[in-house]
């Protein structure tokens, strides 16, 4: 039986962008967060996110429904974004929310952030800014399976599908990177909570 | 084995090693371990001070990492990918176009038809394969072989047959490739400026007897409002002098996918080659490998009347024309040439009823799959009932196709770069 999203896919299929944008209506918050994730910064998350569904669009035509669609989509999310992780490999960039530092001591860098942000979330977003430079410092790979794991709760099942690996490595990935985080957010636990990480 | 092993590299508290229990956590906290293991793990963790810190520790770490809000989306997040997206189907209807290099070989055996010696008319379209019916009816009264050609329906109109020409036709009806009973009608139409009409060419006339284009002329009344293309010369009665072809926007285009109700239908093709820049026989051999009929072969001025072209034209069966193209694409592929092709687009006839019907369709499936999932008796009935009112549209569907040889076209250009 055919459901919604696959009408919606196949009428996609056929070029139509109404039916297209609907159908990815329910998915862009969560591939921006990805890519937020993923390359830790407003406009290049942003970059990436526009690349996936035009990407979605230009190759739905090819998109067979052996995956669901989420997964196709998430996968493709995951590739763009190291892709541009590894571009970013020879080139010099900057986080949005990593500080420079100078002689005088570390200043915020001052970047206009046109993105919603409500005050009631000032709080999370100070500890969002810890836990995603916690999150660069990791490998691709491993950051890719936390970003998808921990800050999208997909299972590992669908991980492995997104990013093409068998779920045992997946699996040692996800533990490895906990890992790392733990010890990383370890030493910056007077950040923000003393309890939070023993 | 039981009993605490007190040792740095091998420490063990039940039945698990710390090192063990340690690549574990993970797993635990996801739920992803079968139920002794999660035992095995749990009476280790009671006594294992050093494990339920660590179990505690990472625990908290993915706590915090889920805790976290999303980002909300950028303002303009949706209207940037609008734009892009207007942008990138623009671009894909205008024409998806490949760029081929031609090996000299190729080119030195230029088409069979020479270069501007004839201009030979292509039919455009159902209203205009009657158009020319009409003409010829007109013009044939003075011409008994071509009454006969129009009485049995098969429209033929030649000028001046040259040898070249009789030889091209010739080498048409001979291959084997398109089975005889699949040729419904094969034409060419040459004309040498609008002179005389030449006898000699029976044999295009007599191989057209053999075909048959039944309804033409009922078509051509019940389909009174073809929108001739704006350059189309309609010409003068008693022949047509000139037809030249303006190339239309595309609008409509219509995928043919292999679960679609649209899966046999068929598709007119038309190639347009031009200025000898391939030899025709290339794409002939190609067209002629797929299941082709109505197959008319001829050549036109476009445009530039100094621009001699040469136009195949036949029908595909609908999935078949992007295999087809792309078979096009790596045959010529070391030619120099640009090939430009669309996609089909629906008749202007079927147009309006097929959206219809789709539309119908697509409301259907969308009431069938609202449904909730359940074994109630009355819903099924209501299942069926949609079923069967589903079923109706496609048998809607499948008559209206059913009345057209063809319920699309679509035009494909091979020209030097």
């Amino acid at each position: 039986m055919e459901t919604k999203e696959n009408v919606l896919i196949e009428k996609s299929k056929k070029g139509d962008i109404h039916a297209f944008e609907t159908l990815i209506e329910a998915y862009q918050k969560k591939v921006f967060n990805i890519a937020f994730g993923m390359l830790h910064n407003y406009e290049d998350a942003n970059d990436a996110a526009q690349e996936v569904f035009i990407r979605v669009f230009k190759s739905i035509k090819n998109f067979k429904g052996e995956s669901s669609f989420s997964t196709w989509l998430y996968r493709i999310t995951a590739n763009v974004c190291l892709d541009e992780l590894r571009k970013r490999k020879n080139k010099n960039v900057v986080s949005i929310d990593e500080d420079i530092t100078l002689e005088e001591g570390e200043i915020s860098r001052q970047i206009i952030d046109d993105s919603p942000t409500p005050d009631i979330v000032a709080e999370k977003n100070e500890l969002r800014k810890i836990i995603y430079n916690a999150i660069s410092e990791l490998s691709e790979e491993h950051k890719t399976v936390i970003v998808l794991r921990e800050l999208h709760g997909f299972s590992y099942d669908e991980i492995s599908e997104m990013i093409k690996c068998p779920q045992g490595t997946v699996k040692s990935r996800i533990s490895r990177a906990r890992n790392i985080l733990k010890n990383i957010l370890k030493n910056k636990r007077e950040l923000y909570d003393r309890d939070y990480v023993k | 084995m039981t009993g605490i092993t007190s040792n740095n590299t091998e420490r063990r508290v039940g039945d698990m090693k710390c090192d063990d229990a340690k690549k574990l956590i993970s797993l635990y906290i996801d739920n992803e371990m079968d139920e002794k293991i999660h035992s095995e793990f749990e009476d280790h963790i009671k006594t294992c001070k050093t494990c339920r810190d660590e179990l505690n520790a990472i625990s908290k770490t993915v706590e915090l990492l889920r805790s976290i809000p999303q980002v909300e989306l950028p303002v303009n997040f949706k209207e940037e990918l609008h734009e892009k997206l207007v942008k990138l189907k623009e671009e894909n209807q205008k024409s998806r176009k490949g760029l081929f290099f031609i090996k000299n070989k190729y080119i030195k055996a230029v088409s069979t038809i020479a270069a501007g010696a004839f201009v030979i008319f292509a039919l455009r379209g159902l209203f205009f394969n009657n158009f020319l019916a009409k003409s010829s009816l007109n013009q044939a009264k003075g011409d008994a072989e071509i009454t006969k050609a129009v009485e049995t329906e098969n429209v033929s109109e030649s000028y001046d047959l040259s040898d070249q020409v009789a030889d091209l036709s010739q080498a048409y009806t001979g291959e084997n490739a398109i089975q005889a009973d699949e040729i419904l009608s094969m034409r060419s139409f040459i004309a040498e400026g609008d002179e005389d009409i030449n006898s000699d060419d029976k044999a295009v006339v007599k191989e057209n007897e053999n075909f048959k284009l039944n309804m033409m002329e009922e078509k051509a009344s019940t389909i009174p409002d073809y929108t001739m293309p704006e350059k189309v010369d309609r010409g003068e009665a008693g022949g047509i002098s000139m037809a030249s072809f303006g190339i239309q926007p595309r609008q409509n285009a219509v995928y043919f996918t292999e679960d679609a109700i649209l899966k046999d239908a068929a598709v007119r093709v038309r190639i347009n080659i031009y200025n000898d820049a391939v030899k025709v026989g290339v794409v002939e051999e190609i067209v002629q490998n797929y299941k082709t009929w109505n197959v008319i072969a001829n050549n036109d001025n476009i445009d530039n009347k100094n621009d001699n072209i040469s136009i195949i034209e036949f029908n595909i069966k609908g999935l078949d024309y992007e295999s087809l193209v792309s078979k096009l694409n790596t045959e010529i592929d070391k030619l120099n040439l640009i090939v430009e092709y669309d996609n089909p687009v629906l008749l202007q006839e079927v147009e309006p009823k097929y959206r219809e019907y789709s539309t119908q369709l697509e409301e259907i499936n969308s009431q069938i799959l609202a449904l909730p999932e359940s074994k109630d008796a009355s819903l099924s009935s209501k299942e069926s009932k949609l079923k069967e009112e589903k079923n109706n549209i496609e048998n809607n569907i499948k008559a209206l196709l059913a009345d057209y040889d063809y319920i699309a076209d679509a035009e494909v250009h091979i020209k030097e770069q």
